[in-house]
């Protein structure tokens, strides 16, 4: 039977997952100063939203409290029509009900619902206004009034690009309507009192309508803020790291490529010794593993470790080729040093198995959605067969568990006389 | 015999080159070159020309790639750093293959070799930038491809890159000839009008399948 299994998992014991966080910028939501946790301003404009909607609802509530009182207190005799007003209040307020219910489900107001609403609206202004004698129709008497008012206003909250209006417009015409026959009986007596409720529909909208887009424009300024100040530390954090790296990275040149040239300069030396060469060319490698891809990469920290890494393995002997591309320049601390420990890890093993002179180090952005790396240790040498699993010693322990430590994987694909592979994955 | 030219402007490398490859069999370096139009006045036949990346002289690195296929030689370009964007043109514009100077005598060698048989010299460090090429204008590569190009370019051997393909080891060689075939054709220009009405037809192919055959 062939072996199918090509990869040796490496044994990854619990650990905690590793936080990504940007140094210096909080980890959690800013705190007040008596310690108590404010809001993330991030979220204001959705919070001002929700906070504007269950103001409507509860407004609508309170919108619908007048007629029953206003019949309990006598004011029935304005009722012409008691089967049709009846029936015109419960169904306005058993479908209010179920919309209250959605609005404070959703934390906001859906267009069907806002339809919906406005649509029984008109529809009750103007039955309730037919069901009125038809000089009361503008009384406490017509039950549709009030609940209009809190559509207008709820509909300029949701749709405050103009429409607000309008929409107050369309239902006072409603309201008209229902109060018609009033008009032609006692234009006098109706027409002033009416005027008034069509007007508050109107300006109920329209100042409903500006003062939610002035909240939700302040959310929007706090959230753009909030934003703006966390991007700002993020870069400023970023820049000191790459500056810290760029010193770094100056030290190790002056110790070593510049050291090597200025003592070729002085002369004395023999360019063909081959300890020299040895050493040419690891400082070449070292150069060309920092500059990598056009230097666009200048003060990356997991470049600047691969590269040292391979560097220091050319006085053992081994020439290391350091490929990086697209790798994230703000990688935890703990897993940059993780990952060089390791890659120095497997290149140490390349030294004492593989029998080779030359060994390959890539470094790319991993394919996951989370900025993570695959970094990659691969030699042409002998090989062994990484399926029985009875070789690779010292890849286990001391490469599969510093991976396991940050949350990172480690994985050897090896056969006899094929050389061998070990990927660095994180996170895992 | 495969006789070889070299355009560098660096007089001390071109010096250890010639030294580098005088004992190797096979091989011949007949001339050398700091720009292009220094190597074409020379008139000087070759099979290859091995072509410093970026030179001095400001010219641009696919250019000089086009201006040495007008010579009918294969063109292998050399420089000291993969810089993704030049390396990218000039294997467009028509280069056999592409490698680091930091390679050893015995893989620039084969390199030499692969391409004066008229085939490429795809590299680990050229499969590293080709499969990390993020153009939007870059050649469609298969899952297939893709996924050989990746283990070619982290320095794994092709037995090796087969084997995890699940492919043949010539398989395997030819699927990275097929990939650097993929980057000369997008950078072919459309020469003609029937060419151009070729790939029109092509893209409504694509865009519409089969579900609209001609009456």
């Amino acid at each position: 039977m062939p072996v199918s299994a090509e990869q040796v998992r490496m044994p990854q014991p619990a650990a905690p997952p590793v936080v990504w966080t940007v140094p210096g910028a909080p980890t959690s939501g800013p705190e007040g100063q008596t310690g108590r946790r404010l809001p993330d301003p991030a979220t204001a404009p959705e919070r001002t939203r929700a906070l504007i909607a269950r103001m409507v609802a509860v407004l609508r509530i309170v919108q619908l409290v007048p007629w029953p009182l206003a019949v309990a207190l006598g004011s029935l005799t304005g009722v012409q029509n008691t089967g049709l007003a009846i029936s015109t209040y419960a169904v306005q307020t058993a479908w209010s009900l179920v919309w209250v219910a959605v609005v404070l489900w959703r934390r906001q107001i859906p267009a069907w619902a806002m339809g919906a609403d406005l649509a029984v609206a008109a529809a009750a202004l103007v039955a309730a206004g037919m069901a009125c004698n038809p000089i009361d129709a503008t009384s406490w008497a017509n039950s549709a009034v009030a609940p209009a008012v809190s559509s207008a206003a709820a509909a300029a909250t949701t749709w405050r690009r103009g429409y607000g209006v309008p929409t107050g417009i369309a239902l006072a015409g409603a309201y008209v309507v229902g109060i018609s026959r009033g008009i032609a009986v006692s234009a006098a007596r109706v027409i002033p009192s009416g005027a008034g409720d069509a007007a508050s529909m109107v300006i109920f909208s329209l100042v409903a309508g500006i003062a939610a887009g002035y909240l939700i424009r302040q959310a929007e300024v706090t959230a753009l803020a909030a934003t703006e100040l966390a991007e700002a530390r993020a870069r400023i954090a970023a820049e000191e790291s790459r500056d810290r790296e760029r010193a770094r990275q100056y030290r190790m040149l002056h110790d070593t490529v510049l050291s090597t040239l200025s003592a070729l300069a002085r002369g004395g030396l023999d360019p063909s010794d081959p300890l020299v060469r040895q050493r040419c060319a690891a400082d070449a490698d070292y150069l060309r593993g920092l500059i990598s891809s056009g230097g666009v990469s200048s003060g990356n920290q997991l470049q600047g470790e691969l590269a040292a890494v391979g560097r220091s393995q050319a006085a053992l002997g081994l020439r290391v080729h350091v490929h990086c591309a697209d790798v994230p320049v703000d990688l935890p601390e703990t897993v940059v040093r993780s990952i060089a420990d390791a890659t120095r890890e497997a290149l140490n093993n390349v030294i004492k198995h593989a029998r080779v002179d030359q060994a390959w180090v890539t470094a790319l952005a991993s394919d996951g959605a989370a900025p993570g790396v695959l970094v990659t240790i691969a030699d042409r040498g002998r090989g062994f067969n990484a399926a029985a699993g009875s070789a690779g010693l010292g890849l286990r322990d001391s490469i599969g568990a510093r991976l396991a430590e940050v949350g990172g994987t480690a994985t050897v694909d090896s056969r006899p006389g094929q050389g061998t592979s070990v990927e660095l994955r994180w996170p895992g | 015999m495969i006789t070889i030219a070299a355009v560098d402007d660096d007089r001390m490398l071109l010096t250890g080159l010639r030294a580098w490859l005088a004992p190797v069999e096979g091989v011949d370096l007949i001339a050398t070159a700091a720009t292009v139009p220094e190597f074409l006045a020379l008139h000087t036949t070759v099979d290859v020309v091995l072509l410093d990346l970026n030179l001095r002289d400001g010219s641009s690195p696919a250019a000089n790639v086009r201006a040495l296929l007008g010579r009918d030689v294969a063109v292998l370009v050399v420089s000291t750093i993969p810089d993704a964007e030049h390396v990218l043109a000039t294997i467009e514009a028509g280069a056999a293959g592409y490698v680091t100077k930091d390679n050893d005598l015995p893989a620039l060698v084969d390199a030499i070799r692969d391409v004066a048989a008229g085939g490429a010299a795809v590299s680990p460090e050229l499969a590293f930038v080709l499969s990390t090429d993020r153009r939007p204008e870059r050649p469609r590569l298969s899952a297939q491809e893709t996924l050989v190009l990746r283990t070619y370019a982290s320095g794994a051997t092709l037995q090796a890159t087969a084997r995890r393909a699940g492919i043949a080891y010539g398989t395997a060689r030819e699927y990275l000839e097929r990939i650097k075939r993929k980057y000369t054709d997008t950078g072919r220009p459309t020469r003609t009008k029937l060419d151009l009405v070729d790939r029109v037809r092509e893209d409504r192919l694509e865009l519409h399948g089969l579900d609209n055959p001609p009456d």
